[in-house]
């Protein structure tokens, strides 16, 4: 083998160590980042768009509050009345979770699925115009129209911009508190007061009658009940101002008495919110 | 042209180095020596041979070293990664705590009782939320900048559903805080049953479960009524969810003789319809402590439907692991 055929072997050898060098690299890494995926805690764990992600949540019209996007769907203008129709898509995730059932009059009971469930109440909107801005919002958390008192001959045309200035979002409350005759009321949340209302022996049981109080009964929805052992099944009585009946079987009733409220109450969110009506004018 | 003279080589002319008389592997050169391919195939494969045993064995002693010189930081690559894919997907503000929900903190309320966080929940855009299950932590931590503090409960509602309430004890003020999430990696489910004399009230008092791997819940107390139940527990080794039911053995709605339905105390989400609330509640979420009220259904106790037994049956679920989830921001008003 003369120099040539040398340095032939050379270079075939540092060529060989060269591609078996490049596609061990590749393995390790393929290796390593395995074992990371396989190890890593399933919040780090992300799956890469392949496509271009969108930059909104359900429209390219919609507002998003808390864990819900809305999205305008009509205006009309008559009169002095303006009205800005929208729905509310629920951005929480809500699978598996059972539909909502109600106990109404003659035991009929009301099925609600969980994506019909109010997840914000856009409570008070602004439009802005080149005149001035009017106030309005919805009547109640269930309606899908803000409604706007304008001044007569009010044009569409002239707004110059719509914002949501207080928003609202439900969220669960759990609070134990307690009653007693020389402590008979207690705010329990922001604008919720419990009552204590009337005490009675009814043989070797205690009857306990409480009133709910809310200041803006859409901004909460709870319920009372006994906390701890020696209570029965509260009943609640919806008619007129929110009762509960409770019933002791615990021996003599405690001086202060211990009760768990529970629901949920609307949370004001942060901020105020501009809502894009570029689909509909 | 004679016969006699000499007949030219055209054989020799016209030999191709393809030719089948050439040796396999060799070619000639310029100056018509011979090289061999032989030797650098040889020499080729000894090559990858030594490279690839040389990368076989660094797979083998150190799997965890990744072969990059320099040191990659794979939580902050993790975090970057989150980071550019939660800012085009989920809305502005929302935190990725899972590879399926975005979370946010709304608000924040300081009270004399407690503090409670309220956090909201999401799923990235193009997603659908009636597909994904709720957030599900193991527990919740606010990190200040004296420590962190553990979560004292956590709530989800059938009002607020996708919203979540995380409690912490007092806080007299609140600087840099962040919510940190601790999630499952697996859960280990044990059902514990003990059997007590039929006669009403009766009780059971400090007993333990031992779910494994040092994590027990402790039953501090569980009264039973004519038609009423309290159950109060606490965790060690971890967050769990107990549920209780109490079987009133040999019981029966005579008003359905064809099916054998025992009077029961369970707690309100367990029932089909709970009694007067009017909503079936959603199932508590993981904590370090629980009480419940149990509620009866079947039948009441009486004269006609006496129970010969009780049994009573604790459903204990308790996370396997837990890892750190991202922090997320906590507003503070400024």
């Amino acid at each position: 083998m003369n120099i040539r055929g040398i340095l032939l072997v050379v270079v075939a050898f540092v060529i060989g160590a060269l591609a078996a060098g490049g596609i061990g690299v590749r393995v390790i890494r393929e290796v390593n980042t395995t074992e990371d995926a396989t190890s890593l805690p399933p919040q780090n764990i992300v799956t890469v768009p392949a496509t271009e992600p969108p930059t909104f949540q359900v429209d390219p019209h919609e507002t998003v509050v808390a864990s819900a996007a809305l999205v305008p769907v009509s205006i009309e203008a008559a009169g002095t009345d303006l009205g800005i129709g929208y729905e509310l898509v629920p951005l929480a995730p809500y699978g598996g979770v059972p539909p909502i059932e109600f106990v109404g009059g003659f035991g009929v009971v009301t099925t609600i699925d969980a994506a019909e469930i109010d997840h914000i109440y856009p409570k008070t909107w602004v439009v802005e115009t080149v005149n001035g801005e009017f106030e309005g919002g919805p009547a109640n958390s269930t309606t899908r129209v803000a409604r706007f008192d304008v001044d007569g001959g009010f044009s569409i045309s002239e707004i110059t911009g719509v914002r949501i200035t207080e928003a609202l979002a439900p969220f669960p409350v759990t609070v134990p508190f307690t009653l007693s005759q020389d402590e008979p009321t207690v705010e329990i949340a922001h604008g919720v007061t419990v009552e204590l209302l009337n005490v009675s022996e009814q043989g070797a049981s205690s009857i306990v009658q409480v009133g709910i109080a809310i200041d803006d009964p859409e901004r909460a929805g709870l319920f009372v009940a006994g906390d701890g052992p020696g209570w029965r099944s509260a009943f609640f009585e919806a008619e007129g101002r929110p009762r509960v009946n409770l019933t002791w079987v615990g021996g003599d009733l405690p001086s202060d008495i211990p009760l768990l409220a529970t629901g949920s109450v609307m949370v004001p969110i942060d901020g105020e919110f501009v809502v894009t009506l570029d689909g509909l004018l | 042209m004679t016969n006699d003279e000499p007949r030219p080589d055209y054989g020799e002319l016209m030999k191709s180095p393809y030719d089948p008389d050439q040796k396999p592997g060799a070619q000639r050169s310029e100056n018509g020596s011979e090289l061999s391919w032989k030797p650098a195939v040889v020499a080729a494969a000894l090559g990858a041979f030594v490279v690839s045993a040389f990368v076989i064995y660094a797979i083998v002693s150190s799997p965890d070293e990744p072969l990059d010189a320099a040191p990659v930081d794979s939580a902050a690559s993790t975090t970057e990664a989150l980071d550019a894919v939660q800012s085009l997907s989920l809305p502005e503000g929302f935190t990725m705590v899972t590879d399926t929900v975005g979370a946010r903190v709304e608000a924040v309320d300081v009270s004399a009782r407690a503090t409670a966080l309220s956090v909201s929940t999401a799923v990235p855009g193009g997603d659908d939320p009636g597909e994904v299950p709720p957030l599900d932590a193991a527990y919740w931590e606010l990190v200040l900048q004296d420590g962190p503090r553990r979560m004292t409960a956590q709530y989800q509602g059938r009002g607020a559903l996708g919203s979540i309430t995380v409690g912490f004890p007092p806080l007299a003020a609140l600087r840099e805080p962040k919510l940190v999430p601790y999630l499952e990696v697996g859960a280990d489910e044990v059902v514990a049953t003990v059997d007590l004399d039929p006669g009403v009230p009766t009780s059971l008092d400090g007993y333990e479960i031992d779910v494994g791997d040092g994590r027990f819940v402790d039953i501090e107390s569980l009264v039973i009524g004519d038609g009423w139940g309290h159950v109060a527990w606490s965790a060690r080794g971890g967050p769990a969810k107990v549920e209780t039911v109490v079987r009133f053995v040999g019981t029966d709605d005579p008003a359905t003789p064809e099916v054998s339905d025992e009077t029961l105390l369970t707690p309100p989400h367990l029932q089909a319809l709970a009694q007067g609330a009017g909503v079936v509640p959603l199932p508590p979420l993981y904590g370090f402590t629980g009480s419940e009220q149990l509620i009866r259904s079947g039948e009441p106790l009486g004269a006609s439907n006496e129970a010969e037994a009780i049994v009573v049956e604790f459903r204990v679920v308790m996370p396997r692991e837990v890892v750190e989830g991202s922090a997320i921001d906590v507003p503070t008003g400024g």
